[in-house]
């Protein structure tokens, strides 16, 4: 069992730390001895020279692959630091600038295993939702989940079936909501689908929204409020209901390489004390992030 | 001790005469005038351009190596290339081999011993991203040699011009951000003064609006004029993107280079897919999304589209037409018809078009497709709507596979055998649009493929077909397990060279398909060969390394990848 509370943490850090440095010294060597042993049969074909080809030494430390531009950075960051606290190691970032956007989600596999093999133990801020991960990647528990949401400007609009057909809604592209949105209209005979427009860019959604080129923006809601400067309310945009689209939350958890399944285990277990001490909760509003822990 | 002194001695003296030689032979350098050019097909020695002649015909008239003396060929020197996608493409001028690298590095070569006389190394800013990252690691094919200069189209999207003297800048420049997603995969072609280049890398969030060509004064790099290879707003073709606002619209790449034709003043360059894949993505509907999947027939001087062929319209599954554009002056139906003709797709479907109108001539299918039907009167292509996405997560079985059926690998045109050889793989793939959303809000994806054996294929998937150009007859079908790998050449000794994904470089006698020689190489043959003369020897060089074609290898799990190393292979004749 973890500790329950930073305080407890804190006071096992100092009083307890035999048994636990036995458990940070296991983790150490699980994660020295999992470096090589990743399932060649199924990882994806990265050239040599994108490699280090070094294993990485980690001692009493962790290190946390983020997304520096993400809209939950300041909170993904700091579920991390509590993390790491609560299993006794010292956590190191390794910040990832984001590439353009790409559509081969190969290359994207791809990437994520250069940075598992070769900066990081483990991705903050991965999304959880789908099925359709490689084999050789893991995903823990969520430790929030995160709405999508409509966002519109004319006031009569109470929820998306209250915007004309003939209007068009900007989605961000094949986000989950978006997916929702796409497979919603295929049950609708021609003449009463919306027109459809995705955008790459949630600053470019935001600014169609409020040049009126789109009735709607169907969005990832950290990123309507980060867009906003985080009071959509002040420009005059309005969240309502996705209806008859059901409403989407988002499960985001941690991402490593199913070789590292002891690993995975721990970062479950201090997801749960986590969520359990209503940590979570604090580091949500601490962050001013919109979401709820997973209970 | 005195030995050793001698071997110093020696070796300096050595050194001394090989620099000496070298820069001998740079200092009489001839400036390439446009009549060189135009008239490459009558320079045997000389691989003067991408695919030798402005026509890309990939056609050499020596014959030094022959049907009955191919299987003497040795090694006669190689050189160590950059890392990355093997997909070079040297060329050869007054026994000067200019041989461009991944990561835009490029080296003035003795041909007949590798010995370096210049190079120039580009210093690219760093990117993240894997597809990003793919993009630097691809070699552009080609650069191109006028006057006396080197062009070259760089990963960081900049046209760069060096003096073939010294490989010292010219000068540069830039063409667009890099940092958005644009760089180059296919290197220039120079005519009248001209420099024309296709920019790829519009499948990124920051290249809304499509790709283009563009020209550049030879001289001064000055910027000419650029044709956008998406339809814009108010343009003709902008409804078929059925109002998606111009923001929305991707793709459209240009990967590879253009054939000229000097009389009548035109380039013809094919276009790349649409982003996303699946129409339901896309937005845009049951649009034709022009120009994409397109021949384009652009005027030299202005840029204008002088007429336009889409093979695919609406694609769902990125089977894009970006390939090598063959013009040959043939008789068909007893009518001598001036042609732009090739596999110019994905699809493998070999086009055959007038090139003075952009009309409809012929289509001949090569591996098995599923994805549309063309009118064998008027060219009208209707596409399997059955394999149209109605929604997110269903599955298709389409054909061939979104790596092709043909791909970035050049077919030859022989005028002795008056023959199209053409590289090819026979795959299909199990086809789903899918969100996958890595990071919160923020997805990938958008059509996931898993590769499968072709229906009636054997298990076979390498392939290689000889095709009449006056008829278009099949004339043979070379199939083989291995994948195929890099580009094609065909000589006046009967001979079509190429290679496969399992190592093996393979001389193909032209006539009849049969194999007269093959040789395991050091990685996974890639690149596109070449033949040249020095000094009155045939020589066959090839770029070896692995790359993209070994995608298939998926198909042939016995065959291991060894991809890596990349390098260059010289073959000849033994001197006696």
């Amino acid at each position: 069992m973890l500790p329950r509370s930073v305080n407890e943490r804190l006071l096992a850090r100092r009083e307890g730390r035999g048994a636990m440095r036995v458990k940070a010294i296991a983790l150490a060597l699980a994660l020295w001895a999992v470096g090589a042993a990743v399932a060649a049969a199924q990882v994806p074909y990265v050239p040599a020279e994108f490699l280090s080809g070094h294993r990485r030494l980690q001692g009493n430390s962790i290190t946390f692959c983020v997304y520096e531009d993400s809209p939950t950075y300041a909170f993904d960051r700091a579920v991390a630091e509590e993390l790491a606290m609560a299993l006794l190691l010292e956590p190191n970032f390794f910040e990832v600038k984001p590439p353009p956007f790409r559509l081969a989600q190969e290359d994207y596999v791809e990437e994520l295993y250069v940075l598992l093999m070769d900066h990081c133990d483990a991705m903050v801020g991965f999304s959880l939702a789908t099925d359709t991960y490689p084999d050789w990647l893991v995903l823990t528990r969520p430790y929030y989940w995160t709405p999508y949401v409509l966002a519109v400007t004319d006031p009569d609009y109470r929820q998306l079936s209250d915007i004309p057909r003939d209007k068009a809604i900007g989605t961000r592209l094949l986000t989950l909501v978006d997916v929702e949105f796409i497979n919603f209209m295929s049950t609708l005979p021609k003449e009463q689908r919306w027109r459809r427009f995705p955008y790459v860019s949630d600053a470019l959604l935001v600014q169609r929204l409020l040049d009126g080129t789109i009735a709607g923006a169907l969005m990832w809601a950290p990123a309507l409020y980060r867009e906003t400067g985080g009071n959509p309310e002040a420009l005059g945009i309005r969240v309502i209901s996705t209806s008859p689209l059901r409403t989407i939350e988002r499960p985001v958890g941690l991402a490593v390489r199913s070789s590292d399944a002891f690993l995975r285990a721990m970062l479950d277990e201090a997801i749960a004390a986590l969520t359990q001490d209503g940590i979570i909760d604090e580091l949500l509003e601490r962050t001013g992030t919109l979401g709820r822990p997973d209970r | 001790m005195k030995t050793l002194r001698k071997l110093g001695l020696l070796t300096v003296l050595v050194v001394l005469v090989a620099s000496v030689a070298a820069s001998a032979q740079l200092k009489s350098y001839r400036p390439i005038t446009d009549e060189m050019l135009i008239n490459a097909h009558k320079d045997p020695d000389n691989w003067l351009m991408w695919r030798r002649t402005y026509d890309l015909w990939g056609y050499s008239p020596l014959d030094q190596i022959n049907k009955e003396n191919v299987h003497k060929l040795q090694l006669v020197w190689g050189i160590a290339m950059n890392p990355g996608l093997q997909e070079a493409a040297p060329l050869v001028y007054d026994g000067i081999m200019f041989l461009h690298h991944q990561g835009n590095r490029v080296q003035a070569l003795d041909a007949t011993t590798g010995d370096v006389i210049w190079e120039y190394n580009r210093v690219l800013p760093e990117v993240t991203g894997a597809y990003h990252t793919n993009q630097y690691q691809r070699t552009k094919n080609s650069i191109a040699l006028y006057g006396d200069k080197v062009y070259l189209a760089t990963s960081d999207a900049h046209v760069v011009a060096l003096d073939a003297r010294t490989g010292q800048v010219v000068w540069e420049t830039q063409v667009d951000d890099w940092s958005k997603g644009y760089s180059y995969t296919a290197g220039p072609v120079v005519a009248k003064g001209i420099v024309v280049t296709g920019m790829s890398g519009c499948s990124m969030t920051g290249t809304p609006g499509g790709c283009y060509v563009v020209a550049h004064d030879a001289e001064t790099g000055e910027e000419l004029w650029r044709t956008y290879t998406i339809a814009q707003p108010g343009q003709p073709g902008d409804e078929t993107w059925n109002g998606l606002p111009i923001e929305s619209r991707w793709g459209a790449s240009l990967w590879g280079t253009p054939s000229y034709d000097p009389e009548l003043d035109l380039l013809f360059i094919g276009t790349a897919m649409p982003i996303p894949y699946p129409e339901v993505v896309r937005g845009s509907g049951d649009g034709a999304a022009l120009y994409t999947n397109s021949t384009l027939a652009l005027d030299l001087y202005t840029g204008e589209i002088k007429w336009y062929f889409q093979h695919l319209p609406r694609d769902n599954w990125d089977l894009d037409h970006p390939f090598e554009r063959i013009l040959v002056d043939a008789v068909i139906d007893g009518k001598e018809r001036k042609l732009v003709f090739g596999a110019f797709g994905k699809t493998g479907i070999v086009w055959f078009l007038d090139r003075e109108t952009g009309e409809f001539i012929r289509a001949v299918e090569t591996v098995y497709q599923n994805v549309q039907t063309v009118d064998p009167v008027t060219g009208a292509v209707t596409v399997n709507t059955d394999l149209v996405f109605d929604k997110m997560g269903e599955t298709k079985f389409v054909c061939p596979h979104l790596s092709g059926g043909k791909l970035y690998n050049s077919g030859a045109y022989n005028p002795l055998t008056n023959a199209y050889y053409v590289p090819l793989n026979n795959t299909c793939m199990e086809a789903t649009p899918r969100e996958v959303e890595f990071r919160p809000g923020e997805s990938v994806a958008g059509l996931a493929s898993r590769m499968v054996h072709a229906p009636n294929s054997g298990g076979l998937v390498g392939r290689v077909d000889a095709i009449n150009v006056s008829t278009g007859e099949h004339m043979w079908s070379h199939q083989q397990r291995a994948p195929w790998g890099g580009s094609l050449i065909t000589t006046a000794g009967g001979l079509v060279f190429g290679g496969d994904a399992n190592r093996r470089f393979k001389a193909f006698d032209a006539e009849t398909g049969k194999v007269l020689w093959e040789l395991p190489l050091t990685a996974p043959v890639t690149g596109w060969p070449i033949t040249y003369a020095v000094n009155g020897r045939q020589y066959v060089a090839v770029p070896v390394g692995g790359g993209t074609m070994t995608n298939f290898l998926s198909l042939t799990p016995e065959i291991p990848n060894t991809s890596g190393s990349n390098v260059l292979l010289v073959f000849a004749l033994p001197e006696d």
